[in-house]
């Protein structure tokens, strides 16, 4: 769930959120100090300064290495390769052109299981976005004309399937939308 | 007398440079606080939503925020390394950005050319053979970028460079010493600009100037066929635009390791620099490094067509880039800690400047995540990231604003409305920071009008939006108030 859209700005706000506090907690504390200061100083406690810099270099990097390392299965071309090992039975295509303003599928009936999909923007650059039936942005995929992307996903709930286009287009972009079905 | 008058030659073109980039600011403030109305009202139609997204973006960045830092730093290089801000560079620096971002708003306001800030080429030729806006209105914006993207590429860099490099220093100029030129950090801080963006920024500066001599018939569309392919046009782009917002960023940071040494409590020599000198040079020297190529983040949401080994390589970049400012944090924190802070609004603006830009850093890391962009690239959480660097970045210039108020218009401030000015600006960004991302997680796609989700949001951002209108409208209050002798 970490890897979702919600999962991101979730653990944006536990992670910021505590580091705002105790940031202008410190620079309160530094203004208090300041008052306090006459000039001999108030060079104390230099050991624990540098204990506190060893403490708050290690928790990054062990922080920054952990998302990076498993944020790697949430990859979709590492995704893909999982589902289509996983699962037994033929990868369903679909071709997918985007236009201004709208898109053009050729098959609006999957079936659950794994799909790729086969995408293109025939003017402008365009996205083309898949909404699950309860409206989690599942992935997006820029398309930049002449270029063709590929996308695998696995798409477990049956249901009606959004898809969007998340790169400014013009006039049309908040209205360029389609749907497809999967039973 | 004789020194007022040299003072002068230090101030006046920053001066002009910070007070043109308030108009800029209110007239784009106003287009986003108007997007938002519209949002929570549907009162625009979408071409006027549009034009004003286009303008708002424009506007802020380049005539806001980038002419605020080019009066602001000057200034700096000026007072440091006592020498006049004046001559050929400085004065074709200001007279062509604004000029270029007349012609900007001219042709989005008055011809209708809506591309948003990031161009989305080939949108702006497609919205052409479609119909949205005219060849005319087309060729005005590329010659406003043209003549936008040499000062930023060009004429600025020099202009700081020929301070900071070149020319006698005159005593009476220099109001604060500086050793050498990279020491302290807080000077390192504005080369990387200076070296960085003309070779990154060259690429696309020849394509616009090609692109609008083709457009005005001197240089035939099809000569210049090759730089107009999407992908030979978005690589240079991005590599561009997102290493100006990293010197842009990396320069708000060497601001902030110049002012907060300034206001320490310690009578100390020690204390007129950073707590470590070394990690602070470090620090600058490793972001800019890991800046460079974290671009591909930009382009990730292309699985195909961009080489996954890019794509690797720019989110390990990217990640990198927090390492450089997790040093500075330290480094920031040690300094107040250890020699104690006097309050000020420059030391309260750079600090809350400074933590708002780390805490919408981690935002950005994120989105520089392979798997997580594929669900953020392009909703809300991307203008939430963008957006708030920005403001981050100017609420630290307003630190150093307010560091030099008295310098620039000849009486001190009035601390109290410069306390709310920078208070209600720090929790306004931050507000819009966590709506926009909150907005993101739903999926609210960018630039989208009407909102097809993510609408819960809206409300929020009037309610923080009307607070950053406050906070400025005490900033103009404060410019307007009756001079008073300066003691
Ligand atoms: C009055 C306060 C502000 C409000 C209400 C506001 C609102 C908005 C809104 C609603 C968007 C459009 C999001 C979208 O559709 O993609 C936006 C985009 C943007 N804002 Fe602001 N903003 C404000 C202040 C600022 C400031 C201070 C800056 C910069 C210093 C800034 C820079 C930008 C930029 C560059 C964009 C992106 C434009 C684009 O995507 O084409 N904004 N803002
Ligand atoms: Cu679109
Ligand atoms: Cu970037």
């Amino acid at each position: 769930m970490m890897g979702t859209g919600a999962g991101a700005v979730l653990i944006f706000v536990y992670l910021t959120a505590p580091f705002l506090v105790v940031f202008v907690a410190l620079f309160l504390l530094s203004v208090r100090r300041g008052k306090r200061a006459s000039a001999e100083g108030l060079r104390e406690n230099e050991r624990l300064i540098r204990a506190a810099e060893v403490v708050w270099l290690i928790a990054i990097g062990l922080t920054w290495t952990a998302i990076n390392l498993v944020s790697i299965q949430w990859i979709p071309w590492i995704q893909a390769q999982t589902a289509v090992s996983t699962q037994q039975e033929p990868t369903q295509v679909v071709q997918v052109e985007a236009f201004m303003w709208g898109y053009r599928l050729d098959a609006y009936e999957l079936r659950t299981g794994v799909v790729k999909f086969v995408a293109r923007s025939l003017d402008a650059i365009h996205a083309f976005a898949v909404y699950s039936p309860k409206g989690e942005l599942l992935a997006t995929v820029m398309l930049m004309p002449g270029m063709t992307e590929e996308i695998v996903l696995e798409l477990r709930e049956p249901g009606e399937y959004t898809v969007r286009c998340l790169e400014y287009c013009g006039d049309g972009h908040s209205a360029m939308a389609s749907k497809f079905r999967v039973v | 007398m004789e020194a007022g008058v040299k003072l002068e030659d230090l101030t006046r073109y920053p001066r002009l440079m910070v007070l043109t980039s308030l108009a800029w600011f209110l007239a784009g403030g106003t287009a986003g606080l108007l997007m938002v109305l519209a949002h929570a009202t549907g009162l625009l139609r979408i071409p006027e939503y549009n034009t004003l997204l286009t303008f708002h973006g424009t506007v802020m960045t380049f005539g806001g925020l980038f002419q605020l830092m080019m009066g602001l730093s000057l200034l700096r290089a000026g007072f440091c390394y006592g020498k006049p801000v004046k001559g050929l560079l400085v004065k074709a620096s200001y007279v062509l950005l604004n000029l270029g971002m007349l012609m900007i708003a001219a042709s989005v306001l008055g011809l209708g050319v809506r591309t948003s800030y990031t161009l989305m080429f080939p949108l702006p030729a497609v919205g052409v053979f479609k119909g949205l806006w005219s060849m005319e209105g087309l060729t005005v914006f590329v010659w406003g970028v043209v003549l936008v993207l040499a000062v930023v590429v060009a004429l600025y860099p020099a202009a700081l460079a020929r301070l900071v490099f070149g020319g006698k220093t005159q005593e009476a100029l220099v109001l604060e010493r500086f050793m050498g030129t990279l020491n302290p950090s807080g000077m390192a801080g504005m080369l990387p600009y200076v070296f960085i963006l003309p070779p990154l920024g060259a690429a696309i500066t020849v394509g616009a100037v090609a692109i609008g001599l083709a457009l005005v018939g001197i240089v035939p569309l099809g000569s210049i066929g090759w730089a107009l392919t999407p992908m030979n046009f978005n690589y240079p782009f991005w590599i561009f635009a997102h290493n100006l917002m990293e010197a842009m960023g990396i320069m708000a940071l060497g601001t902030v390791y110049w002012l907060i040494p300034r206001y320490t409590a310690s009578e100390e020599q020690r204390a007129r620099t950073l707590f470590s000198e070394k990690l602070g040079l470090f620090a600058i020297v490793f972001y800019s490094t890991a800046a460079i190529m974290a671009f591909p983040h930009h382009l990730f949401t292309m699985p195909t067509s961009q080489p996954q080994g890019l794509s690797y390589t720019g989110q390990v970049a990217s990640w990198l880039t927090g390492f450089g400012a997790a040093f500075s944090v330290f480094n920031v924190l040690a300094t107040s800690y250890v020699f104690g802070l006097r309050l000020t609004p420059a030391v309260l603006a750079a600090m809350l400047g400074f933590g708002v830009y780390i805490a919408d850093g981690f935002l950005a890391m994120q989105l520089g995540t392979i798997g997580w962009a594929f669900r953020l690239h392009g909703t809300y959480a991307a203008t939430a990231h963008l957006m708030t660097i920005l403001i981050a970045v100017t609420l630290i210039w307003i630190g150093a604003l307010y560091h030099s108020y008295r310098l620039l218009f000849g009486r001190p401030e009035n601390p109290k409305l410069a306390y709310a000015h920078i208070v209600l600006t720090a929790v306004a960004a931050l507000g819009l920071l966590y709506t926009m991302a909150f907005m993101g997680s739903l999926g609210a796609p960018r630039r989208a009008y009407p909102l097809p989700v993510g609408s819960e949001g809206v409300a929020a951002l009037l309610t923080f939006g009307a607070l950053l209108a406050a906070g400025q409208g005490a900033f103009i209050l404060q410019l307007l108030s009756p001079k008073r002798r300066a003691p």
